[in-house]
């Protein structure tokens, strides 16, 4: 591939990186496996790019292999099986707007997204980043109707592992 | 305010813990070999397809084949290499268009059903392998009942001592008891390799057809 690509690539890679740090939060439960993710999201993102036509925003097409990617190339190394969850929110609360109570419920949150199946994390995924059901169902292949029912679902679960 | 709501509100704020990568580490990535599921399905079903095409090859030149050249029963064996080689070639073909066919770009369920499908074509190759070594196996055996002088004069003795009847049934039951280690082996190695390779692929598949039913 010629460099006028590559150099294209890496660029627009660098300026949309936090999409697939994101996904690699929902999907990797550690600092090593979330590099060895983003390392895996980039070489297929890369290896997709020369199909990239522009015709989408660069950010839409990459948390689309990006998901994809997660949900079903990604090979978790051994070492994920001990889960050991970083502390996810550890950089949300400057001082001055610190508030214990909601860092503790985040930590919870966080703790019953993890125990969500990929599928889930996924629509998950795109309800925080304010996808509409029409494309979350264009993404993963469902239903309008039955990602939106899925999400309710989601949502019930979630109550239920918090408030058990 | 719902539990996911209060996610979202932190959710942006989540941009600015990440540990940007550089350009210079992008470039080292992009160079690096992938470590997929994908690739590693293309290539052990590379290897897959090289062995089972070695071992044909070595069996049609081995030493049964040559005996069998001296008994003229070229009408008989000839269809049966070439069904094996059309079935390789068939195979191959099917795989590699099917492989062709994955695309990161596709939704999920489509993904997962290109990947199912190009695994799909290799299994049905190794069952292909195991159907064509058990009839193969059963012509190999009416070929020596009727043309090895061996066997031949062993039937005579035994017709001769009225036990045609047990040499035929060892005969079989060997051939038998081979062909269903043999079966029973490469069943057992594929459910170990291929429960390990695609358990999480298919218990992703199995989340999206029941959120679809």
């Amino acid at each position: 591939m010629n460099n006028a690509l590559e150099q294209s690539f890496v660029q627009q890679l660098q300026e949309n990186q936090n999409i697939i740090h994101k996904i690699c939060r929902l999907y990797t439960s550690d600092a090593d496996e979330h590099k060895d993710l983003f390392q895996e999201i980039t070489i297929q993102l890369w290896k997709a790019f020369p199909k990239f036509r522009g015709e989408s925003k660069f950010s839409t097409w990459a948390y689309r292999v990006a998901l994809n990617t997660a949900i079903t190339l990604y090979r978790k190394s051994k070492r994920s099986i001990a889960t050991t969850e970083y502390d996810t929110t550890k950089h949300f609360f400057k001082s001055e707007d610190y508030n214990y109570e909601e860092e503790e419920q985040l930590k919870l949150l966080y703790k019953a997204v993890y125990q969500l199946n990929d599928i889930e994390k996924a629509l998950v995924f795109m309800y925080l980043e304010d996808k509409n059901y029409e494309e979350i169902s264009e993404t993963l292949g469902i239903s309008e109707v039955n990602a939106r029912v899925k999400m309710n679902r989601i949502k019930g679960k979630l109550k239920k592992i918090l408030n058990p | 305010m719902e539990e996911l709501d209060l996610l979202k509100k932190h959710w942006k704020k989540e941009e600015s813990t990440f540990e940007q990568v550089s350009d210079k580490q992008i470039y080292s990535m992009i160079h690096k070999t992938s470590s997929s599921i994908v690739k590693w399905i293309f290539i052990i079903s590379i290897i897959e397809f090289v062995l089972w095409s070695l071992l044909s090859f070595f069996i049609s030149e081995g030493d049964l084949i040559k005996q069998f050249n001296e008994y003229h029963v070229e009408h008989i064996m000839t269809p049966v290499l070439i069904i094996g080689y059309v079935g390789l070639a068939y195979f191959f073909y099917q795989f590699y268009i099917n492989y062709r066919k994955i695309s990161t770009t596709d939704n999920v369920q489509q993904l997962i059903n290109s990947i199912l499908r190009t695994r799909k074509k290799v299994y049905q190759y190794v069952w292909f392998n195991i159907l064509y070594a058990i009839i193969s196996s059963i012509i190999v055996l009416c070929v020596q009942f009727n043309y090895d002088p061996r066997v031949i004069a062993l039937l005579n003795t035994a017709e001769d001592s009225s036990r045609t009847f047990i040499v035929y049934a060892i005969y079989i039951a060997v051939v038998v008891v081979f062909l269903a280690i043999f079966a029973g082996f490469i069943w057992l190695f594929y459910r170990l390799l291929y429960g390990f390779l695609l358990k999480r692929l298919y218990k992703n598949y199995q989340e999206l057809k029941k959120i679809d039913f």
